[in-house]
Order: C-alpha cells, then sequence, then structure tokens
C-alpha cells in the first residue's frame, strides 16, 4: 500500500459518508418539509403519504458504489491526478446532478399539494446569537481577524511576499463575503411550515454548519498565511488559483499533486465532508423530524 | 405564536392587530420585546408585506408598538396599561349605548344596575362550600 492507497482511503470515507448519511438525510428532511405544507390535507389523503411519504435511496447506493469504484480503479494506477478526478470533479458532478433530481421531484411534489389555510410565525425577532452559540461567532471573528492582521504585517514588515499578502486577504475577504450572505439567507428565509420549536433547531443547524464550514475555511487560511512567511515560504507556490491570478504566476497542476503542504489542505477537506454527514444525521432537527412517523405526519410538527 | 387563517372572513390585518395584542395584554409580549421585521413576519406567513405593515401601523397608532427605524419594531414600555385603556374605553362606550336603549325602553336605572350585578355574580367562578 503506498501513499497514494492511504489517500484513497480517506477520499473513500467522503464520498461514502455524503452519498450514504448526508445525501439521503437531506433528501428525506427535505420530503417531510414537503408534506409538511398542509398537513390536515394529508391526513385526509393516506394513499398520497403511501405513495410519497419515502424517498427513494436506491439512486444514492447506486452513486456510492460507482464511484467507489471509479476511486478504487484510479488508485490502482497510483496516479494523485485519477484519484483527485474521481473524488472532485466526479463527485462535485455528481452531487449537482442529484441535487437537481430531487430538486425537481420536490418541486413537483409541492405543487401538488394545495395550500394551507392556516399558517403561522413566531414572534421574535431572528437574531444570530440566538440559533447559534455566541463563543462560536466570536471565535471564527478572531479567526478571521488574526488572518488579515497576520497578512497585513506581512505585508507591512516585507515578512510576507506583497502579491502573496494581497491574496491571501482577498481570500478571507471573499469567503467573509460569501458566509455574510449565506448567513443573511438562513436568517431571512420563510420558516419551515411545522412547530416552530423545529423551525428554531433547523435554523440552528443550518447556521451553525454554514460556521462551522467558514472556520474550517478560516483555518485553511491561516495555514496560508502562516506558510507563507518568512524568506523561505512553506507554500512556494500559489495555493489556489485566486493566489495564481493575483501573483502572477501560472498554476502548475503537477506541483499540486506532488507537494505535501497542497496535500494536507486536499486531504482536511475531504475530512471536513465526510464529518458533516454524522453532525447532521445525529442533530437534534434530523433525530426528532424523521422518527416522526409518516402516517402521523400531521401530529409530528406539533412537537 | 401568530396563526392566521386565509379563509376566515376576518380580515389577515385585523387578525394580526387580534392577536398582538391579545399577546401583549396576556403578558406573552413582554414591553420592550424586539418584533419581527415586516418582511420577516410577511415572508413567513407567505403575505404581501402591505398588509402586515398595515396591522403594524394600526397598533402603533393604538400605542402598543413603536417602530425605531433601523432597530426594528418594539413593544411599547407602556402598551398593556395603554391596551387596558382602550379596552376600558371601548366597554365603556359600548355599555353606555347598550344601557341608554334599554333605559329608553323603560327599564329604571335601579333595574339595570341589579342586572348588572346579577350577571357580572354568574360570571365569577362558584366558590366551593366547605
Amino acid at each position: 500500500m503506498n501513499a497514494v492507497h492511504l489517500e484513497a482511503v480517506i477520499y473513500a470515507l467522503q464520498i461514502a459518508s455524503f452519498f450514504l448519511i448526508a445525501g439521503p438525510v437531506m433528501v428525506k428532511t427535505e420530503r417531510r418539509q414537503t408534506l409538511a405544507l398542509n398537513p390536515s390535507w394529508l391526513a385526509s389523503r393516506p394513499a398520497f403519504l403511501e405513495a410519497h411519504g419515502a424517498v427513494a435511496l436506491r439512486p444514492f447506493r447506486l452513486a456510492t458504489a460507482l464511484l467507489l469504484a471509479a476511486l478504487a480503479a484510479a488508485a490502482a494506477t497510483s496516479s494523485r491526478p485519477w484519484v483527485f478526478a474521481v473524488h472532485t470533479p466526479l463527485f462535485l458532478a455528481v452531487v449537482l446532478g442529484f441535487y437537481v433530481y430531487y430538486d425537481k421531484a420536490e418541486q413537483r411534489l409541492r405543487a401538488e399539494i394545495p395550500e394551507d389555510p392556516i399558517r403561522r410565525a413566531t414572534l421574535s425577532a431572528r437574531r444570530l446569537r440566538t440559533f447559534v452559540p455566541t463563543w462560536m461567532l466570536f471565535g471564527l471573528a478572531a479567526m478571521a481577524s488574526a488572518t488579515l492582521g497576520l497578512n497585513a504585517l506581512g505585508y507591512a514588515t516585507g515578512a510576507m511576499a506583497p502579491a502573496r499578502a494581497l491574496a491571501n486577504g482577498a481570500l478571507v475577504s471573499l469567503f467573509a463575503v460569501g458566509l455574510g450572505l449565506l448567513l443573511r439567507h438562513s436568517l431571512r428565509r420563510a420558516a419551515y411550515r411545522m412547530s416552530m420549536a423545529t423551525d428554531a433547531s433547523g435554523r440552528s443547524l443550518e447556521l451553525s454548519m454554514s460556521l462551522a464550514v467558514a472556520a474550517f475555511l478560516v483555518l485553511l487560511c491561516l495555514y496560508q498565511a502562516l506558510g507563507s512567511w518568512g524568506p523561505h515560504p512553506l507554500f512556494a507556490h500559489p495555493p489556489t488559483q485566486l493566489h495564481a491570478l493575483i501573483e502572477g504566476t501560472p498554476w502548475s497542476w503537477q506541483i499540486y499533486f506532488e507537494r505535501s503542504e497542497y496535500r494536507w489542505v486536499e486531504l482536511s477537506t475531504a475530512l471536513c465532508i465526510a464529518l458533516i454527514g454524522p453532525w447532521q444525521a445525529r442533530s437534534a432537527f434530523t433525530r426528532r423530524l424523521l422518527a416522526a412517523d409518516p402516517g402521523k405526519i400531521s401530529s409530528a410538527f406539533e412537537v | 405564536m401568530l396563526e392566521i387563517n386565509t379563509r376566515s372572513s376576518v380580515p389577515i390585518y385585523e387578525q394580526i392587530v387580534a392577536q398582538l395584542r391579545e399577546a401583549v395584554t396576556s403578558g406573552a409580549l413582554e414591553p420592550g420585546t424586539s418584533l419581527p421585521t415586516i418582511r420577516q413576519l410577511a415572508r413567513d406567513l407567505g403575505l404581501n408585506p402591505a398588509t402586515v405593515a398595515k396591522a403594524y401601523q394600526l397598533l402603533e397608532k393604538d400605542g402598543v408598538l413603536e417602530a425605531s427605524g433601523r432597530r426594528g419594531t418594539f413593544v411599547r414600555g407602556d402598551a398593556r396599561p395603554r391596551l387596558d385603556e382602550t379596552l376600558r374605553k371601548e366597554a365603556g362606550d359600548q355599555l353606555r349605548d347598550l344601557l341608554a336603549r334599554w333605559k329608553a325602553r323603560g327599564l329604571e336605572a335601579r333595574d339595570l344596575r341589579q342586572l348588572c350585578n346579577e350577571l357580572l355574580a354568574a360570571m365569577e367562578p362558584k366558590r366551593s362550600n366547605r
């Protein structure tokens, strides 16, 4: 067993976790949300519930088998570019395909359910602090500030190549803007059509996940900032395409596949994706939602 | 929680006003509580923001809510006494009309007072005899 095989095991974890845990949890949760659009209408139509209460999960198992087989074949050649092709572009393409397929299915189902005349809303103003612990917000802000400060210091003192410091700063700023938009959407989107207790825990899970992913990305930026320090920086070559663009240095895939610092970034990203599934499946929101009997779905939303 | 029925004969903005008043009177909404923005409430209830805005404006006019620019809309500190006062005024107006009508039909003030007392006594929860 060589290094490529060992890495392939981690990528296999990423694929299996996403397609066997995270994906099914997401589509099952989405189906419950759809069915909850009009609980009283649904209660009087057991045939509709029987037909649409469960989501077909076979495509997920099939995709897992196919992707793992492709990964094994790529690993057998001991070629990192082939392994990468499976766990990043192919993986993302299949994820996108699944998203489109399941989203269309939910849209079709939603069109069949008449609008519920009874509508509910909480009377509390939505603030980030209500849904996620303050330490999480401050921790993330502190990490982002430290990263930006480090790059600014490196730029000012000349301890870091100016173009690298600018590129690092631009990356953190881009992540910050993206996170801001994501959090804004999660806070402002309409409440789930179910009990307000479930809505709050769902929103809390959604926001916590966004913040955790952002924390991971900021940690990577911090690693890049520290690795760009000094006369012999760890990241001798641009760490991302954005860096290559700002630094005016051509991107080299070969370096990306050979240098250990880039491997660490890639492997930790795979582990981060692998952890999302179990976290989502074990959350209070998901457990409460999926434990409910679909036959008594209206009562499930009165938790 | 706010619950509206889009098929009800009562206009939606009135349902919102009534429920917010009730929440303040019952203490479910404490003075100083920050309320959801017009857009948020409209989005959650699947309504036109103008409907929610109309309800908020009426409650502001009644002195129940106060809009504080970008900070949002809050329950006024004196919302409960104001609501109590509004309630007393409404009840007083209706009772005055009613009593005047029965007096015009020949009932004495003494009889009306006695009738009111009897009706109020009947509404009181009965005490258990030991």
